[in-house]
């Protein structure tokens, strides 16, 4: 007995030693990166584009399908038309809920508001692991942070995931690594749908489907609704137009969300500030011209989205009808 | 789940925690539900098979030392023989079987137009070690060299024993099943050797073998594209990389099973310091060539029969030994090698004998000379390393074109260095480390050694040590063991 505790209490501290030098050595490399600033249609990293205790009209959330409202100087025409400071937060490649939360967390940590958050979700982010805790895109080019490493731990993404993150520390060029912001938008216009490939995307996304996990991933919504009560803005979740009938899970999301906020909007409290609200636009803007791909805007199609949905959403985002 | 992982180590924590505060009659329980889950965090199916493995060789173990005639002890060791072994010639060589024949049939152009009928399956992890473990038990029963085990939980705890079941050591009954029983408690000195132990284990496999692993895989992988200096590097980086991989691992599950009170076989005894090649196998995976000594060599007359005979039988054993790493041609040949090494070695023994016994000019003291040992363990080790060749290559065409390779100097190399020179200065480093460390283990092993310095220095070390395995495990490239395949 004397023996195991004298070994209980070596090992103790001698993990508390360290624990302190990991915690020490953490902290030494987080921010490290923070005066590298990038504007948002320069990199694809939001960590090296959000600053600190900056005030924006308005926020985005999203996927690719959000990131290309930045992509080839997309974010200048946006802001142009609204009229309005714009931050993106959309994670090509990602942007599920998950990495959504934590991007939206750190970005209130650093002190900034935004008045209007718009959630631009795809069906696929409440079903897929890989736009969620297996996504390996959403920190790939980002900076390390130590509060985003707390974050992903209380978020329980898997070990891969933080170790990948972990290994940003290493990384410090950030310049060709934020290059990437996919210039020639303008130039790209969805010629024709091929129903082939049309049918083998739908079956793709089937493939990477769990549904088991549906319930998990849209309990992220509720966090998120509950964030930004906490700092004050409020938040619209749209689904964009995508050119494809009856997408797969595209409903069940739709009634899920209304479920959610309506729950939301009770117990949270919410519905004074009508701060949650909801548009499925998915089948509108049903025009090749808009798109590159059977999904993805081209310029025209986010200038044309901009002017014709989202100045309205803005201005009004509850009772508006499309 | 790996021995260098989180999950591992909660694991580990958390079953000894029980283990200790547990009375002794219900530690086998714990223990054989943590192997089995140990197990099946790596296959959940193939548990059914271990299961029903165990249950075949408990049952003919008991039946065999009850049964009175000779004949009926005969049925049941071949009952549990064939099925053990029938499930792993099944499992691990059916495909390479069917492909052969038909690779060779199609040669002399028959079954041309046929495809060979092979089935896609996954290889039961461990299988080679615990059905090893099965059959030396069920010989050692038949031969009335040990009683059988009565309780089939005991049993199924020596054949799924956690911290060796993935890559052995392969443990014989006599040795083990007895420390099962025996109650132990807690010891201090014997926990912080183990943990000692379980971290020189990560050091080598995590740090060293993980990190030379880069430079051996790209020039392998890529053997056409390579000729002179980088593949002879590769060629020794890999002579150093299986044996961190393997004896880290080794050294990682006796330090496991030292902290709750088991001990298990050493497996290594620096065998790159061997000075013969038959010293290098009493120093190698000490635990398969003991139990291919005892269950092919012997039995097959070892060297107690006329020459020929004797050389027939190193050459069948190491063959078969060469065949049991896994399903493929380079391991025959690899295996075919060591045989023939030894073969040779022994009738070079002879005429050497014959030549100092005879001669007048002082042969005997040069043969007892400290450079003729160096000059002897340089030849081994340069054997040795010729034959991993064999191992690490893809194909046995690749092993061919490798050796070629090794004496093309001058030929056009990639123009991008395999890694960078910083590298590949952390990588010699890590190996004249290793040697030097491995040295200085003719003395003092280094755990003990460790153990002797001030708390101060002790601590320094581990933490050194530690941060060593936490930083090549975030930023490394994380391989798998080498021996998990087989």
């Amino acid at each position: 007995m004397r023996q195991s505790k004298r070994f209980i209490l070596k090992l103790a501290a001698f993990a508390l030693l360290n624990l302190a030098i990991m915690v020490s050595l953490l902290l030494f490399f987080s921010g490290k990166n923070r005066d590298i600033r990038f504007k948002n249609w320069e990199t694809e990293s939001n960590l090296l584009v959000i600053r600190e205790d900056e005030v924006y009209d308005v926020a985005i959330l999203g996927t690719s399908r959000g990131r290309v409202f930045s992509r080839d100087s997309n974010h200048l025409t946006v802001e142009s038309i609204l009229q309005k400071r714009v931050v993106n937060l959309s994670k090509g490649g990602g942007g599920g809920l998950m990495p959504a939360k934590v991007h939206l967390s750190h970005f209130y940590r650093r002190g900034n508001r935004a008045n209007q958050i718009l959630y631009f979700v795809d069906p696929w982010i409440f079903f897929c692991p890989i736009n969620n805790e297996n996504n390996t895109f959403f920190l790939r080019d980002e900076p390390f942070e130590i509060s985003i490493l707390l974050d992903l731990i209380l978020n329980r993404f898997p070990s891969e995931r933080i170790i990948s993150y972990i290994q940003m520390i290493a990384v410090d060029d950030w310049k060709s690594i934020s290059q990437y912001a996919a210039p020639g938008l303008d130039k790209l216009t969805l010629k024709a749908i091929d129903p082939v490939k049309l049918e083998e995307a739908r079956e793709h996304y089937l493939g990477l489907y769990d549904y088991s996990k549906f319930d998990h991933y849209s309990s992220f919504v509720s966090d998120i609704n509950r964030l930004t009560k906490q700092h004050n803005s409020k938040i619209t979740y749209i689904m964009l137009p995508i050119l494809m009938e009856n997408f797969p899970g595209a409903k069940e999301v739709d009634e899920k969300l209304k479920k959610i906020i309506e729950n939301d909007l009770t117990s949270q409290n919410l519905r004074d500030k009508n701060s949650v609200n909801y548009h499925n636009l998915i089948d509108k803007m049903q025009d090749r011209q808009f798109f590159y791909d059977h999904m993805h805007f081209n310029n025209y199609g986010v200038a044309h989205f901009t002017k014709t949905y989202l100045i309205p959403i803005l201005d009004n985002p509850t009772s508006v009808q499309f | 789940m790996l021995f260098n992982s989180l999950q591992f180590a909660l694991f580990f924590i958390a079953l000894t925690g029980l283990h200790f505060s547990l009375p002794h009659r219900f530690r086998w329980v714990v223990m054989l539900a943590a192997s089995y889950y140990f197990y099946m965090c790596w296959s959940v199916g193939y548990i059914l098979l271990l299961v029903i493995s165990s249950l075949i060789t408990w049952y003919s173990g008991l039946k065999i030392a009850q049964a009175t005639d000779r004949q009926k002890r005969k049925f049941f060791l071949i009952v549990s023989l064939s099925l053990n072994l029938g499930a792993l010639l099944f499992f691990k060589y059916f495909n390479f079987f069917i492909s052969s024949i038909f690779e060779i049939s199609a040669k002399f152009n028959l079954l041309a137009a046929i495809d060979a009928p092979l089935i896609k399956i996954m290889l039961p992890v461990g299988i080679s070690f615990y059905t090893f473990q099965t059959v030396s038990y069920i010989i050692d029963v038949y031969k009335g060299k040990i009683e059988p085990e009565a309780h089939f939980g005991i049993f199924s705890l020596y054949v799924a024993f956690w911290p060796r079941i993935v890559a052995g050591p392969i443990e014989r009954a006599g040795r083990l099943i007895p420390q099962f029983k025996q109650v132990v408690s807690f010891d201090y000195k014997r926990a912080t050797d183990g943990f000692r132990l379980i971290l020189w284990g990560m050091i080598k496999k995590v740090v060293i073998a993980d990190y030379l692993a880069i430079y051996v895989n790209q020039v392998f992988d890529n053997c056409q594209d390579y000729t002179g200096v980088p593949v002879i590097t590769a060629s020794i980086f890999f002579t150093v990389q299986i044996y961190c991989d393997f004896s880290g691992y080794s050294d990682m599950a006796i330090g496991t099973a030292k902290v709750m009170g088991y001990e298990l076989t050493e497996n290594f005894n620096r065998p790159y310091f061997s000075s013969s090649l038959r010293e290098f196998w009493q120093r190698w995976h000490i635990s398969l060539s003991t139990w291919f000594r005892d269950y092919v060599y012997i039995p097959l007359g070892g060297n107690r029969v006329i020459k020929l005979r004797f050389y027939y039988n190193l050459l069948i054993t190491f063959l078969v030994s060469g065949l049991w790493h896994g399903a493929n041609w380079t391991f025959v040949i690899w295996g075919g090698l060591h045989g023939i090494y030894l073969v040779v070695e022994n009738i070079f023994e002879e005429i050497w004998g014959r030549i100092s016994t005879n001669s007048t000019i002082g042969f005997k003291n040069l043969e007892n000379s400290r450079l003729s040992t160096y000059f002897r363990v340089a030849i081994t080790l340069f054997l040795v390393n010729y034959a991993w060749i064999f191992f690490r290559a893809n194909t046995v065409s690749d092993a061919f074109e490798i050796t070629k390779r090794l004496f093309i100097f001058g030929g056009k190399n990639p123009d991008s260095p395999v890694i960078a020179p910083s590298a590949f200065v952390l990588s010699l480093f890590f190996i004249v480390s290793l040697f030097a460390i491995e040295f200085k283990e003719q003395k003092i092993k280094i755990e003990h050694y460790v153990a002797s310095l001030p708390i101060t220095v002790r601590w320094s070390i581990y933490t050194l040590g530690l941060w060593a395995v936490i930083i090549s495990t975030i930023f490394g490239v994380k391989q798998e063991f080498i021996y998990f395949q087989f």
